[in-house]
């Protein structure tokens, strides 16, 4: 099948390179024109020893591998672990993954258990409520608690006043039923999703444009912050010298006071990447937010979000960003990825993924063809991450682990077989990269972002719920099995534990 | 010794290495020297922090400032252990300095005059001089005077107001450990060192007011008045009645009770819906003028725990169904139902659960703060073994104890501690009078207690608690409660003159608490520090 070719990927809007010392409020320097990142005073990652953050990247897309099923899966690369071919399409649904094929790790055999709890009949509902949150809903079917971008955000931020996390809507339109955010923040209220719009979103982190006018004058806020690390220095100094004046438990106190001052201090210095730039906005095309209703302008427009991602961890405004493609919803035809008009008629997504558990099917075919372009966005996010140099030198990709999952298995609603595709920090994959996992034992989504979090540094941390399937306080409605598993056998099972350990990758 | 049985509480309470209770003053102290112990330095508590910020800058309480973590051996929060500093609360306390920081540009010219005069170099000397004193508890060394004063010259350098570069110092100066810690000068070891007038000057202030001293003590403490024993005594006495001591008084009561302050949130809303925030705040509000009002008053212990009265406002006296009244008001209430602290509502509402009181809570409260009993925690399977009872529809307290003592490995404990707190369930989760359980189902109260080798048989909350104010244990319980609120650790061998002191006082007042308080101050251990 031919491809039209996408005119923002790979000819990318050259961002603004940004003053570091008007980024920092640098003593004597210029008014800091980012409200937002003036909280954020740019520091090294806790935990991060060679200087570096570790940065984590969550891509969210809808109805999971969207076409087949379990005996005929057109997502999957492989049917067994191992190593791809060096050559030819992934897959079907991956075709478009043909340019990091060496950058990305693809994973059969994770579950989203936890919607298995709920009882719900409705097929997206609790879906959407749980992949992220990997915790029940509340009994009024909210939330359970934060999605693991937040999560993730909490343990890896440089400072309480950095954002845990930033979701960017991956399209310029509003969300619909079948698409609501599925990222949660603190007890499972509104994730923090800046506009879909690329050039509000860019003001709404990066602050409005530079101007030639001379800088506001600093407030004693700015002053504050500009100062903390010198503040600390000092005040470790005197922690030092006054513990060798008094006995040895008061000793202690104060020795542990100021190792913890020292740490506090280390994480003030500057971890801005050399690249850190803001993203130009002049670049960004007018268009009418009413004029996407069928995903009409996700690829000319979604790169400039992409970018706006890529500067937020560039510059530092957070350590975790989520990425949320809303191009699967209802509503979407992909009209880039076909020549000439798309065969998807509109408001008919949906129903055309139900229809698709045969992939050799013309609908599942056109299907296939609408979803590659979700795979080269993503391929455009792992190129820019790569391009970018970080603090320590390397790409920035190297210190960003990049997790891309679905809230669903199968299009038909199963939540079973979470489509996994990890890239990015090569470091963190004891097994190397470019090859296919099939987990000889049925893991969760708490499973695998718990080894998100063990890969960038955070080994002990354990997400979502705990205890097992049949925990009855942990169960809103009772369980519900996959009756679109052809496995062997029943895989919701009272017994069946929400973590099984580590997962190996 | 009491005749408790194993495995629930192992003994009289005692850190003493020979497990002694309260000694004799002459048994217990030193003719030819002073009995002093350690007191090992801490960090400011959350509640300190609060009234320190008040007092040097009018400012409100900071939620910034880091709380305790975990719980004290002693059930105060002043700990040294419980308030050690880890990289959060580090970055709170940098955050909390910074809000203080951010609000003084709007009040310097009532805390610093001459700000609104000359605004320069001198000035902010004059600063470190008066608030930077007062923060410090004593005047700034040469070094500290230095430090603060560069960060300040710097800033003014850089373009900052003069209020800013202020505010840029104070935010350095408020997380100096000469600020943030209650810290004392080694002592040689070579026997007890009397404290200096300025550490002397720090100990009152944090006991009774918990928080810094005055500029009239810190003067005082300056000019080396405080070694003198009268004048430490005067200087107590006045700092008693001052207004101030409230703190120290309820902080001191509603951490020997275990209560929280009571919140909407705390209690269940479909069955509290009357509990507003504005009743919330009356009764804690009426709680901190009871206590406060009986250790001014001169009240002993034993009409501590029995005295029918309580204070209300127009709110509390709806509460309790009586007169209206205009103002906070002393009232009598029913002497057949109501006996003094424990019966105040802010403890009942405390001692019980959201939904439902808990006899477990109120009668654990009687053994470990009333009578100092050790007890040990609940077993791991407590929970779960309570859930599998098969219990009656609306269980009364008492069907729950009985079906609880039934079990061989639970009658140990709940023998001891469930008869107290089944003598308060008269008073419901938010501390009113109840006749009946909500079911209709009867409350009994009639019960014995078995304290060491005796049983005392009551009828129910007045009889129990006339006979606990009339106990010797429990007022030497008591004692022995001040002194760790003091000293902020249990008492050690080092410290059982102090103890004995402390309990004599009360005995030789027939059991003033205003003596008890102020006998502290008397103490060696108060005055003095052991040898490293």
């Amino acid at each position: 099948m031919a491809h039209r070719t996408h005119e923002p990927v790979g000819d990318q809007p050259k961002p603004n390179r940004i003053d570091r010392r008007r980024f920092l409020i640098g003593a004597g320097g210029a008014a800091l024109a980012l409200p937002m990142l003036r909280e954020f005073a740019p520091r090294t990652a806790r935990g991060a020893e060679d200087g570096a953050p570790r940065r984590v990247v969550v891509v969210h897309h809808f109805h999971g591998r969207m076409t087949g099923d379990s005996a005929n899966d057109p997502w999957s690369p492989m049917g067994s672990t191992g190593a791809y071919p060096a050559t030819g399409p992934l897959s079907p649904l991956l075709a478009s993954l043909g340019d990091i094929r060496d950058r990305i790790v693809t994973i059969d055999g994770v579950d989203d258990l936890v919607r298995h709890m709920t009882g719900d009949a409705d097929g997206h509902r609790s879906a959407n409520l749980t992949a992220m949150t990997c915790a029940p809903p509340t009994a009024g079917f909210g939330p359970g608690g934060p999605s693991f971008d937040y999560a993730a955000g909490l343990l890896l931020r440089a400072s309480q006043s950095q954002r845990a996390s930033i979701v960017f809507p991956a399209s310029p339109s509003n969300p619909a039923y079948y698409d609501p955010l599925p990222f949660f923040g603190a007890g499972g209220t509104s994730g923090y999703a800046v506009s879909p719009s690329p050039s509000e979103a860019l003001v709404e982190i990066f602050g409005a444009p530079p101007t030639d006018e001379p800088p506001p004058a600093r407030t004693l806020r700015d002053r504050l912050v500009a100062r903390r690390a010198s503040i600390l220095d000092g005040v470790a100094g005197e922690y030092t010298a006054l513990s060798r004046k008094v006995g040895a438990a008061d000793r202690a106190q104060l020795e542990q006071h100021a190792e913890f001052v020292r740490m506090l201090e280390s994480h003030l210095g500057s971890t801005l990447s050399a690249d850190c730039m803001r993203p130009d906005e002049s670049a960004i095309p007018s268009y009418d937010p009413n004029a996407n209703t069928a995903g009409q302008l996700d690829a000319s427009i979604t790169p400039y979000q992409i970018e706006n991602l890529v500067m937020s961890l560039a510059c530092d405004a957070t350590r975790v960003a989520a990425l949320h493609f809303q191009q699967t919803d209802n509503t979407s035809t992909f009209p880039s990825a076909f020549d000439g008009a798309s065969p998807i008629p509109a408001e008919q997504l949906h129903t055309m993924i139900h229809d698709s558990t045969n992939p050799s099917s013309s609908t599942a075919q056109i299907i296939t063809q609408g979803f590659s372009e979700v795979g080269r966005l993503f391929t455009h996010l792992i190129t820019r991450l790569g391009e970018v140099t970080d603090v320590d030198g390397a790409p920035l990709l190297d210190n960003t682990l990049v997790v891309w999952v679905s809230e669903m298995g199968y299009g038909g609603h199963l939540n079973f077989n979470i489509p996994v595709v990890l890239a990015g920090m090569p470091s963190a994959f004891a097994g190397g990269q470019a090859r296919h996992i099939v987990l000889q034992e049925r893991r969760t989504m708490g499973d695998l972002f718990t080894k998100v979090l063990a890969m960038v540094g955070m080994a002990g941390n354990t997400f979502g719920a705990q205890g097992t399937v049949g925990d009855t306080g942990l169960g809103q409605g009772g369980l519900n099995d996959w009756a679109g598993f052809q496995g062997d056998g029943p895989f919701v099972t009272p017994s069946r534990p929400l973590h099984a350990g580590d997962l190996e990758i | 010794m009491l005749a408790l049985p194993s495995g629930c509480y192992t003994g009289a309470e005692s850190t003493r290495s020979d497990g002694a209770g309260v000694e004799d003053i002459e048994d217990a102290c030193d003719p030819d020297a002073p009995d002093a112990g350690l007191r090992d330095g801490r960090r400011l508590s959350r509640a300190e922090y609060q009234y320190v910020i008040g007092d040097l800058f009018d400012l409100p309480p900071s939620e910034r400032y880091p709380g305790p973590f975990g719980r004290s051996a002693t059930g105060f929060s002043t700990e040294p252990a419980i308030n050690v500093v880890g990289e959060v609360s580090v970055e709170d306390i940098m955050l909390a300095a910074e809000d203080v920081a951010l609000a003084l540009p709007d009040m310097l010219d009532a805390l610093l005059p001459c700000a609104a005069v000359a605004a320069d170099t001198a000035c902010a000397q004059e600063y470190l001089a008066t608030t930077g004193r007062m923060a410090f508890r004593r005047t700034l060394t040469d070094a500290e005077r230095t430090t603060l004063l560069t960060v300040f010259e710097d800033e003014r350098a850089d373009e900052a107001t003069f209020a800013e570069a202020i505010g840029v110092m104070t935010a350095q100066m408020l997380q100096m450990p000469a600020f943030l810690y209650v810290m004392e000068a080694p002592t040689a070891n070579d026997g007890p060192r009397r404290l200096s007038s300025v550490e002397l000057a720090s100990r009152l202030s944090f006991y009774l007011w918990n928080s810094i001293p005055d500029v009239e003590l810190l003067d005082r403490a300056e000019a080396g008045a405080l070694d003198d024993d009268d004048a430490v005594l005067a200087e107590a006495q006045r700092m008693f009645d001052d207004p101030r001591s409230r703190r120290g008084f309820s902080r001191f009561f509603r951490e020997w009770t275990q209560i929280e302050p009571l919140t909407v949130g705390s209690k269940d809303p479909t069955q509290f819906p009357e509990l507003t925030d504005g009743l919330a705040d009356a009764i804690n509000n009426s709680f901190e003028r009871y206590v406060t009002g009986a250790v001014r008053s001169g009240t002993t212990f034993a009409e501590l725990l029995t005295d029918p009265r309580t204070v209300v406002d127009a709110e509390l006296a709806e509460f309790f169904g009586i007169d209206p009244v205009d103002d906070w008001t002393v009232v009598d209430l029913p002497g057949d139902r109501y006996a003094g602290l424990v019966t105040q509502p802010a403890v009942m509402a405390g001692l019980a659960h959201a939904t439902e009181t808990s006899y477990v809570l109120r009668g654990r409260f009687v053994r470990q703060r009333l009578l100092c009993e050790p007890h040990l925690p609940p077993p791991g399977n407590a929970m779960t073994a309570f859930g599998d009872l098969e219990k009656p529809e609306d269980p009364t307290g008492r069907d729950l104890s009985t079906l609880v003592r039934a079990r061989g490995d639970c009658v140990g404990c709940h023998d001891l501690i469930d008869p107290a707190g089944l003598a308060l369930e008269h008073f419901d989760a938010l501390g009113r009078w109840r006749d009946n359980y909500p079911s209709g189902r009867s409350i009994e109260t009639e019960d014995t207690l078995r304290i060491g080798t005796e049983e005392v048989s009551f009828s129910g909350p007045v009889e129990l608690m006339t006979h606990l104010g009339a106990l010797p244990a429990a007022q030497e319980c008591f004692a022995r409660q001040v002194f760790r609120y003091q000293a902020s650790r249990m008492e050690t061998d080092d410290d059982a003159c102090a103890v004995a002191q402390l309990a004599s006082a009360l005995d030789e007042s027939d059991g003033r608490l205003d003596e008890a308080f102020l006998a502290v101050v008397r103490t060696d251990a108060f005055k003095y520090r052991r040898g490293d």
